[in-house]
């Protein structure tokens, strides 16, 4: 069991979808704080805006990132660069949830360092299943990255 | 659905088995290839018959990697299908028995798309490794194999 609730962040420019989401990841106790952003520039300031780095304690760095890929402004492709070519993110699992199942899609997320790839189902019923899995996985069945602020023992 | 192809690397028998009929348990059948060394599982994936036909050695749509192998250890291996063209995208869910959290962070760091830790109860490791499954198999997308090798 994890000392600590865990700390997502969303980047989902869908009211309605992020809505799924965070319903999805509050059936258990595990996943104690939803960060949502509706574009990728916003979810970049977070994680590495001066103020925010400065203040960890307020805003802690992610343990898993959900990633929508067709967002306005900035793509979910070039936010995943950034976030893994970032020494302080790129351990941090990101989870691409998007409606594109295309095959050339889904190997550039993964070559570009995407840990797992969820095509969003048009249904509603099934969307719902997927995100619970989702959960359920990242949640309780693995073991995620000791992010620096949950460390009590930094490693030099 | 498609039965998917899972490469397992794996050098104890009972964790093998108990990994594989876990792996089956459900309606769809996946085929599992087992290797019990690092290096045998590298000359599948790499190896000059993989080469030279790669559709007899069909790139699998996801690793499961025991840390701990006899010889090449599995994050050197996983160093290894990071930097090769063929597999870099093939996702890789890291096996292990230790919670040490700085083995963790260095899977990660490494490219590991997941990371497992064995439990002790029978149960609950099977309890997991069908999750993995629920997970990986059912509810994920995987990156498509057969065009891995045509690219460059």
């Amino acid at each position: 069991m994890r000392s600590q609730a865990l700390t997502v962040m969303l980047i989902e420019d869908n009211d309605d979808h992020a809505e799924l989401v965070s319903a999805a990841l509050a059936v258990n106790d595990l996943v104690g704080n939803v960060v949502r952003f509706a574009d990728a520039e916003a979810g970049l300031g977070y994680l590495f805006g001066e103020t925010q780095s400065a203040n960890r304690q307020d805003y802690p760095l992610p343990d898993l990132i959900l990633l929508d890929l067709m967002l306005p402004g900035m793509s979910g492709i070039e936010m995943l660069k950034v976030v893994k070519q970032r020494a302080e993110t790129k351990s941090v699992p990101v989870i691409v949830l998007t409606t594109s199942s295309q095959d050339s899609k889904i190997s550039e997320a993964y070559e570009l360092g995407a840990n797992s790839y969820i095509a969003k189902p048009v249904g509603h019923q099934d969307f719902v299943i997927k995100l619970a899995e989702l959960n359920m996985f990242w949640s309780v069945t693995a073991e995620l990255p000791p992010t620096t602020n949950r460390q009590s023992n930094p490693s030099p | 659905m498609t039965p998917v192809l899972i490469m397992l690397v794996e050098d104890n028998d009972d964790h093998a088995e108990l990994i594989t009929d876990a792996l089956n348990n459900t309606i769809v059948a996946n085929r599992v290839l087992r290797f019990v060394n690092a290096e045998s599982a590298l000359e599948y994936l790499m190896g000059e018959k993989a080469h030279a036909a790669p559709e007899e050695y069909p790139l699998p749509g996801v690793i499961l990697l025991d840390v701990k192998l006899p010889g090449m250890d599995g994050l050197r291996m996983l160093r290894k299908i990071r930097k090769n063209k063929r597999t870099r995208r093939v996702p890789v869910v890291i096996l292990t028995t230790s919670k040490r959290e700085d083995e963790i962070a260095r899977g990660y760091e490494l490219g590991a798309n997941s990371y497992i830790v064995k439990p002790v109860k029978f149960e609950e490791f099977r309890a997991k490794i069908i999750d993995l499954k629920m997970y990986w198999v059912l509810t994920s997308e995987l990156p498509n194999s057969v065009q891995e090798s045509v690219e460059g």
